[in-house]
């Protein structure tokens, strides 16, 4: 079975179909909720280890999200929401490659459903929202209206524009790469789709770097001074 | 207030984040006025406005961008004297 083909419920949540792409992102969350727990479960004042490791991410994350969105509180406070997604996507854009993957039911990534991708940047576009009022009061829908209530149609559409964006760019890259990964795999199943693996590996984290950065940006226009 | 330089990643993000949109803008403006065209019968007007509304609004969206940059720029400040 080709990657792609699959229509699979594994069962049903109330009215809710749960497919394998679902299942993979709980197996996904899972596996960064145990390392999560490894790493706070014993916390020492002198960091050892796992702590270590990832007290040294967590700092260099809020240093990384303070430069990209000039406010150090609003950096904070959105900092482990951006830093989910960077890890959710990373993850999920590498579980299609394990060698085979595509024609295994349930290691598709489910970074390569638009489903998935749709989700995450409405969550995105959620936050922002929340993070515009959070930040400004009610004086944030004035953005909507600037420079002049003319605007409005312009702006929506940009509001909008972002979310759109975001599904896209990801969908489009991790399907497409997936796509040609198992179709080569299909053709010449050893040797020489190593080097598109290699390459998938760079896409993999240059998509999940890009969703990041492009969420944090639009965190830090809702929250900056010209609103 | 004077504006601080902007940090490298900060202008990644810009640059990113402006391809990306302009092409999305143009693509909700049009495929907005076509679903509204089936709704209302009105096919080609309202493809066709959301269409040059969605150009109209990734210009908007590249002259702020522009004009953001353009702004008077300090170098960026240390550590040690924000402290201070």
């Amino acid at each position: 079975m080709i990657f792609g083909m699959w229509d699979s419920t594994y069962f049903h949540l109330g009215p809710i179909p749960v497919d394998h792409l679902v299942v993979t992102e709980w197996v996904i969350i899972a596996l960064i909720g145990i390392i999560g727990f490894f790493a706070t479960r014993n916390m020492q004042m002198v960091p050892r280890g796992l702590q270590n490791a990832f007290e040294m991410i967590i700092i260099w994350t809020y240093e990384f999200f303070t430069q990209l969105m000039d406010k150090e509180h609003v950096a904070k406070k959105w900092a482990p929401l951006l830093t989910g997604f960077f890890l959710f996507i990373l993850i999920s854009n590498y579980s299609g490659l394990i060698p085979g993957a595509s024609h295994i039911e349930g290691f598709q990534p489910p970074t390569s459903n638009w489903n998935v991708t749709a989700t995450l940047a409405l969550i995105t576009a959620f936050s922002v929202q929340v993070a515009g009022f959070k930040e400004h009061g009610g004086h944030y829908l004035g953005h909507f209206i600037s420079p002049s209530p003319l605007m409005l149609p312009l702006n929506i559409i940009e509001e909008l524009a972002h979310p759109l964006s975001l599904t896209v760019r990801l969908f489009g890259n991790i399907f497409g790469e997936e796509m040609i990964l198992a179709y080569m795999l299909f053709m010449v199943p050893f040797v020489v789709p190593t080097a598109l693996m290699g390459l998938s590996l760079l896409l993999g984290a240059i998509q999940a770097i890009v969703f990041t950065i492009l969420s944090a940006s639009y965190i830090a226009a809702a929250t900056g001074e010209g609103h | 207030m004077a504006q601080q330089k902007k940090s490298w990643v900060r202008l990644l993000s810009d640059a990113i984040n402006l391809a990306t949109t302009v092409v999305a803008a143009v693509a909700l403006g049009y495929f907005g006025g076509r679903w509204l065209d089936g709704k209302f019968d009105t096919e080609p007007w309202l493809s066709v406005a959301g269409f040059l509304l969605g150009i109209a609004a990734g210009i908007k969206a590249m002259w702020e961008k522009a004009m953001d940059n353009k702004k008077p720029t300090l170098p960026e400040k240390d550590t040690e004297d924000d402290k201070g």
